[in-house]
């Protein structure tokens, strides 16, 4: 069942720091929350580049690094100049998100498919 | 090996695991960080629609209090208007004023009293009676004097003397004198009968003056002649006397800045 790994580790993750009384001031509540949609876009992207065989570590890692780092700098500039710039990050990923995730459905539909013709 | 989605490769799948525990760590830090932010702000949520919804009861209680508040204000204003109207401080200085206009004799004034009717001797003077004593048998302002000096003494309250035509108010200036045999109580001329009205204790008034040796029994010392017969006494349950109607100008003084004398 390596189906299910990922969904564990953000099992074990969320439980690691949950229940460990962990907290991050109050001020930085919205870049922790860029930083979980970074992290939610690395795994879909990730699960993806592994169906379609194209997974590199060094993409994949560096893809969250600046993707995140790109987001929470929208974030702080934003509130600096008084745009709510984050959207700007939160809608790009989340398109992204939603893009992989579409992507995923149709492969997943198309071995199905395939799998019926040779039965 | 046929794994995740039939794809074959495996290698992706351990980092993607790892990267998912990250996320994991990442989601639970969100939500700690969101739930200590609404328990330590107060604050319900951190959504748009949320928010506005906590605007919108904000200022709803908002208007409320405002109103509340100057239901407030208008009952203070009433209060202050009723301390203005009849409020502590206003009536002290209110009942002072009227004791003080009642001692000067310038308001009305009722209550039980005594009315003491002074007159001339009613029948015609004795022929034998001697010329001298003629006097004798007419009412004088010093007998009126004596009357209200006795009154006073007594308790009287409120004095005023009237005749038949008007109503004096003894105040602390009143003359009563003779003029041109005419008796004149506050400058106005009177004629006998004289009604002196008192408001006072009556039975103690009507005592004095009918105590042994006291105004009556000294009022008149002719044999035949019976002090009853010019002096009546008649205590009162319920008299009215005026305020006093003269001028109340002050020419020559004024009230004090230097200390009086003790």
């Amino acid at each position: 069942m390596t189906v299910l790994l990922p969904v564990a580790g953000i099992l074990v993750g969320f439980t690691a720091i949950y229940f460990f009384n962990v907290t991050v001031p109050a001020g930085f509540a919205s870049y922790l929350s860029l930083a979980t949609l970074a992290g939610l876009d690395a795994v879909i992207g990730g699960v993806r580049a592994g169906i379609e065989e194209k997974f590199q570590t060094d993409i994949f890692i560096s893809g969250f690094i600046v993707n995140t780092l790109l987001a929470m700098l929208l974030a702080y500039m934003g509130e600096q100049i008084g745009i709510e710039l984050f959207l700007a990050a939160v809608v790009a990923i989340g398109g992204r998100i939603f893009l992989n995730l579409s992507l995923m459905r149709r492969y997943w539909l198309t071995k199905v498919a395939l799998a019926k013709k040779e039965v | 090996m046929v794994g995740f989605l039939g794809v074959k490769r495996e290698g992706w799948l351990w980092q993607v695991t790892l990267m998912s525990m990250i996320l994991g760590m990442l989601l639970a830090a969100a939500l700690k960080t969101q739930q200590t932010v609404k328990r330590v702000s107060g604050i319900p949520t951190t959504r748009f629609s949320g928010l506005a919804q906590l605007l919108l009861d904000e200022k709803e209680r908002n208007s409320l209090l405002r109103k509340e508040v100057q239901e407030q204000r208008a009952k203070v204003d009433a209060y202050e208007r009723a301390l203005g109207e009849g409020g502590n401080e206003t009536e002290i200085l209110k009942k002072e004023l009227q004791k003080s206009k009642m001692l000067a004799g310038l308001l009305p004034a009722e209550g039980p009293g005594v009315e003491v009717t002074l007159q001339d001797y009613p029948k015609a003077i004795p022929p034998n009676s001697d010329p001298v004593l003629n006097q004798e048998y007419i009412i004088h302002d010093y007998d009126i004097k004596t009357f209200v000096n006795e009154l006073l003494a007594s308790g009287a309250e409120a004095v005023a003397i009237s005749d038949a035509d008007s109503t004096q108010r003894i105040i602390a200036n009143t003359p009563i004198r003779c003029d041109a045999g005419v008796i004149r109580v506050n400058r106005v001329p009177m004629a006998s009968p004289f009604t002196i009205t008192a408001i006072g204790p009556p039975n103690a008034m009507k005592s004095v003056l009918e105590m042994t040796n006291g105004a009556i029994s000294q009022f008149r010392f002719i044999a035949g002649l019976d002090p009853k017969s010019m002096v009546k006494v008649r205590t009162s349950r319920h008299l009215v006397i005026p305020a006093y109607s003269g001028s109340t100008s002050f020419i020559y003084a004024t009230p004090a800045k230097s200390e009086a004398p003790k």
